[in-house]
């Protein structure tokens, strides 16, 4: 088992560790970010950002490399979600949509997905992050709070006011 | 089981093809393993001490007899990638072209203290000023002004990845024979290729970096106009709003950095 923990120094001293927690979470990394950005171009991004960084300015401790892999993950998607959202209202010829689901999706799942990156674009960006983390990825709300430097209590609000949010974007699409 | 809940157990059961994970995979580890190569060589200049300095001068002098025989400039790409790390003031401009038509511009100014401005197009232009630790952004056409504070210092965005790709490229690039003439200069074209792109970058001899064409996928080209070390006046880097803009409040996220 890879170690759970290890200091600044040791990780400055040893990039091997970052080469070896890439093999062991880099896939897990990859479908985070793919599945929220649907993209494999722009999940390829977020992947190799979160692990060159951990190489550059590692964490001074984590408790759990999955719980904060995760979390980083979801975040670093989620601000590029936002930031696509942006460049297509500014430039819409610069960054066009590019999502790449599989051809074989049906037709229930790709809406879904197309709902769901619409809409966790437009929500406070803490609360889409606490959201995914918990209704995606099953995290439990104190490991959440801990990677977002949040009390678990704030936690569940977030992820309820996420959840209000996208009820009612979700009950204003079907009014259409 | 509501609305919500029936589209998130279908987004929750997305997944990616085996192969596109496996492939962004290996990419990754040819990430790491060259950014780790390019670390340890770092540590090694830096804790080589006198003996690099000897062995140094040792390659100049060897260079400098050599030199007068030399048929063709005696400079190579480490030169280039030199001049791409030691700037004290970077202006570029970089036009971005698909299928042939040019779709934006792009005016790209830094120094080596971490200020950076981007004037994207007429549209938009971000500011970056490390010593007021401030970001203004400018939407120009309804005259806004976005200001929020810079809780981190500066990491690369996206437009400037390739300064990194570059700078950290370990691989053969290789040099044409024909020099052509920018703004009166001779300049020697490098081409490389760094994962799906193929570079071209026009060097001076000194290796000073004046042009530079990345092409990519899906019909993808930029070419990049570039001037080192020139003075750039501090205004430029100007984080107050400018007359005439109205000041926006920034989202929630932004002005917790």
């Amino acid at each position: 088992m890879f170690i759970q923990t290890f200091s600044r120094r040791a990780m400055t001293e040893a990039p091997d560790d970052v080469a070896a927690l890439a093999r062991q979470y880099g896939p897990k990394v990859f479908r985070a970010a793919w599945r929220i950005l649907g993209s494999r171009a722009a999940a390829e991004d977020v992947q190799q950002q979160l692990f060159l960084k951990l190489l550059e300015s590692p964490p001074a401790q984590v408790d759990s490399w999955p719980g904060y892999l995760t979390a980083s993950a979801v975040r670093l998607a989620i601000d590029q979600l936002r930031r696509q959202k942006r460049w297509r209202l500014i430039a819409p010829l610069w960054r066009p949509d590019e999502t790449d689901d599989a051809p074989d999706d049906d037709a229930e799942r790709a809406e879904a997905a197309r709902f769901m990156r619409t809409a966790l674009a437009s929500l406070n960006p803490r609360d889409a992050a606490c959201f995914v983390m918990r209704h995606l990825h099953g995290l439990e709300p104190a490991t959440i709070g801990r990677e977002l430097g949040i009390t678990p209590n704030y936690v569940s609000v977030c992820v309820h006011r996420a959840r209000t949010a996208l009820e009612a974007l979700q009950a204003k699409e079907q009014s259409r | 089981m509501n609305a919500l809940d029936r589209i998130l157990e279908s987004f929750a059961t997305l997944d990616v093809p085996a192969n596109v994970t496996d492939e962004a995979q290996r990419k990754l580890e040819s990430a790491i393993a060259r950014r780790s190569a390019v670390r340890r060589s770092t540590r090694v200049r830096r804790t080589g001490g006198w003996l690099a300095a000897a062995v140094s001068a040792a390659v100049v002098t060897i260079a400098v007899l050599w030199m007068p025989l030399a048929p063709t400039p005696a400079f190579a790409f480490a030169s280039v990638q030199q001049h791409f790390r030691d700037f004290r003031t970077l202006r570029f401009e970089m036009k971005q072209f698909v299928a042939g038509r040019q779709v934006l511009d792009t005016r790209v100014a830094m120094t080596r203290e971490g200020n950076v401005r981007t004037d994207i197009g007429t549209n938009m232009s971000v500011v970056v000023n490390s010593a007021d630790r401030r970001v203004i952004t400018l939407m120009h056409e309804p005259r806004i002004a976005m200001q929020t504070p810079l809780a981190a210092r500066v990491t690369r965005d996206d437009e400037l990845k390739w300064l990194d790709e570059v700078r950290d490229f370990q691989g053969m690039a290789t040099r044409r024979a024909e020099p052509r003439i920018i703004d009166g200069q001779t300049a020697y074209a490098w081409k490389l290729r760094i994962e799906d792109m193929s570079l071209t970058i026009w060097a001076t001899e000194e290796g000073v970096p004046l042009e530079m064409q990345m092409d990519g996928a899906a019909q993808m080209r930029f070419d990049f106009r570039f001037q080192l070390d020139t003075p750039i006046d501090a205004s430029v880097f100007s984080t107050e709003i400018p007359a005439g803009y109205t000041a926006a409040a920034p989202d929630a996220e932004d002005a917790a950095g």
